[in-house]
């Protein structure tokens, strides 16, 4: 679509996918996890892990998926039932691996796993792969780019949150509100890296 | 009991997506006409936005396909990959498809440019979804009106966009105030088939 | 004498249950002395638990519409499902939309889910409720695309993701697996009624304040020379802060409520 090679277009997707279009600061996707797990750093850091593992590999397989089955057989919009069991499906399957090749890795990863699932950024990561068009090398960089700007946003928060834990916070904004707050500044802040790089 | 089997929940499963899916597949060809008509009308209807003397805000559905049949010409060996619009056997104008990332979501819109191959007459997007109020006022007519008059230059940039305050030259525009990233890449999305046309009329 | 629902009445001492379940919850309820069920005539008796039935049914769907608008309200309460709206939500229209796509499919989805309850083996009901929501889905999406193209675009991906949304996916579990049909379906529209009211407070600010409209009105005096309109809240850091003040306030609200009744 651009004039700029493949490979480069991938960088710039991936480099706007962390700051620029972050996908939960700038498209509103993943909150739920967001918000409920991002208390402590050592579980964000353990959930932001797993998010871009899994985030990076269905992107990849969703887009297989996609462009090999679904569009020669002209049933694009399956895309959503065959995108959740892609992800469902290989979610299960690494759960299943990591759980016989490393008890004490699941111990760390493994609960996450299942929580990744309902995760919206997942889904929502194929779905803009989709309605953008990229090629499969740009969705490589797309999908670990979103992942790494997730887990970036998470890991903030989880440390921001920590140093807030003994503040007097008032009882209305008490956990999500005061989140949403600093999610809100955040936002404002990744903003600020528009243009960092030549075409993000 | 049928329900104790185990092949139970993988047959309760086929049948389950079998029925679904069979609603959603009818449902989809029932109105895939109708999906496809509305494309091609915001298509035609851009197209005819952009020629000059022709007035598309007035124009019901019909009109804007008859008067489209009648004076567009799809993209033929003469005009290379643009449509051309004629007007009983005269050139009007050449109607150039732009298409590329945005912000949100792809942006493809046409400009017209006159026989001369270097003054635009306008432009116009038949698909957008940039920010509301911010980028997706390059739809609206003060950031599109700016384009009439304007002249393609010969450099590597065809066109620039430029930061709103600052003074024009010929092949500039202002962008829109806010929306740096969707001006930006409509910059690209410009140049890119600007110079994609320049090439091919070279050859 | 005490006229029951049905019309029908009774004579003599105002009864108590004496059966299992009714004479556990029933009794301070419904200001019963000890007196016993021996008093009534079989008739009588049979009015008497069909009048029972009808109370406890009509205070389980109130309970239920208390529960999705107010009491545990799918926004400012349990704050879950917003990702997939909050990016509409600049502007009024689209939040409309939006949230009429979620009515539709939310209280649908339930419902088939509960009617398919009995049926469905345990193993595989989560794959077979993801199956439901998403049929509803992209019906919507389908409809959209024909009949409304420009809304379809500006959605976005966004109608897709309702497929994800814990809220859809919470109800169908956690309520409509083990309730009839109906009371299914009254959860699920209220749940859904109670989360597009907070988003519309949202987007009516968001618009009036970012853009100076109301569904694409221009207000008399937003629009004016004398407000600068504020881009930020066009932008996602809006969508975060308002959402953010609305649970505040509304956060507030119900818990000088729970409060006082205390």
């Amino acid at each position: 679509m651009n004039g700029m090679s493949q490979l480069s277009y991938a960088f710039v997707v991936f480099i706007s996918a962390i700051f620029t279009q972050n996908i939960l600061l700038s498209y509103f996707l993943g909150l739920c996890p967001f918000i409920g797990v991002s208390r402590e750093v050592k579980t964000s850091f353990g959930l932001g892990l797993a998010v871009i593992f899994v985030m990076t590999t269905t992107s990849m397989l969703n887009w297989l998926a996609y462009h090999l089955v679904l569009e020669p057989l002209g049933l694009q919009f399956f895309r959503f039932i065959m995108f959740i069991i892609i992800i469902a499906a290989f979610v299960q399957f690494v759960e299943m691996v990591i759980d016989r090749l490393s008890p004490a890795l699941y111990q760390r990863l493994g609960v996450f796993l299942p929580l990744i699932t309902v995760n919206c950024a997942i889904l929502g990561a194929s779905l803009f792969m989709v309605i953008r068009d990229y090629s499969f090398i740009v969705t490589v960089g797309y999908g670990l780019g979103s992942g790494i700007g997730w887990f970036l946003a998470i890991i903030a928060m989880a440390g921001i949150r920590q140093r807030l834990a003994n503040e007097r916070i008032p009882r209305g904004l008490q956990g999500p509100g005061i989140t949403l707050i600093i999610a809100g500044l955040m936002a404002l802040a990744f903003i600020g890296f528009t243009g960092v790089l030549q075409g993000s | 009991m049928i329900r104790q089997r185990s092949w139970f929940p993988i047959a309760y499963m086929f049948c389950a997506t079998a029925f679904f899916s069979s609603i959603v597949i009818g449902l989809t060809y029932l109105t895939s006409d109708r999906v496809e008509a509305n494309e091609t009308l915001a298509l035609e209807r851009a197209v005819l936005s952009v020629l000059p003397d022709v007035d598309v805000e007035k124009m019901m559905r019909t009109e804007i396909h008859n008067t489209f049949t009648e004076m567009i010409v799809e993209p033929n060996d003469a005009s290379g990959s643009v449509y051309t619009a004629r007007n009983d056997n005269a050139i009007v104008a050449y109607v150039l498809r732009m298409s590329g990332q945005g912000f949100w979501a792809p942006i493809r819109g046409v400009m017209g440019i006159k026989p001369d191959r270097k003054t635009i007459t306008g432009i116009a997007f038949y698909e957008q979804n940039e920010t509301p109020g911010l980028g997706a006022e390059i739809a609206e007519m003060p950031f599109r009106s700016q384009f009439r008059g304007k002249v393609i230059s010969s450099g590597d940039a065809p066109m620039k966009i430029k930061r709103p305050g600052t003074t024009l030259g010929d092949s500039e525009v202002h962008a829109v105030t806010g929306a740096t990233q969707t001006s930006n890449r409509l910059e690209v999305i410009i140049n890119t088939a600007l110079k994609q046309w320049r090439d091919e009329s070279v050859k | 004498m005490w006229h029951g629902h049905l019309g029908c009445v009774f004579t003599g001492w105002k009864p108590v249950p004496r059966w299992g379940w009714l004479s556990r919850t029933i009794p301070k309820a419904f200001g019963f002395e000890a007196a016993t069920l021996q008093r009534l005539r079989a008739d009588e008796l049979a009015c008497y638990e069909a009048d029972v039935k009808m109370r406890v049914a009509g205070t389980e769907n109130k309970k239920l519409v208390v529960e999705g608008l107010w009491r545990n309200n799918p926004i400012f309460k349990q704050v879950l499902g917003i990702c997939s709206t909050l990016a509409v939500t600049n502007i009024v229209l689209n939040t409309m939309v939006m949230c009429a796509a979620l009515v539709f499919t939310l209280s649908l989805s339930a419902m088939t889910v509960s009617i398919l309850r009995n049926l469905t083996p345990r193993n595989i009901r989560m794959m077979v409720e993801t199956l439901i929501i998403a049929f509803y889905v992209i019906i919507v999406d389908v409809l959209l695309k024909a009949y409304w193209p420009e809304m379809s675009g500006n959605l976005g991906p966004y109608v897709g993701l309702v497929i994800t949304n814990c809220i859809v996916m919470g109800r169908c579990e956690a309520y409509a697996n083990a309730n009839p049909p109906g009371r299914a379906f009254v959860d699920g529209l209220f749940n859904a009624l109670g989360y597009s009211f907070i988003l519309l407070i949202i987007a009516t600010f968001r618009e009036l304040f970012g853009m100076g409209t109301f569904l694409g009105v221009s207000m008399p005096f937003f629009s004016g020379p004398y407000w600068d309109k504020w881009i930020i809240m066009v932008m996602p850091p809006g969508a975060f802060f308002m959402l953010a003040v609305v649970v505040w306030v509304f956060r507030t609200l119900q818990a000088e409520k729970e409060d006082k009744a205390q």
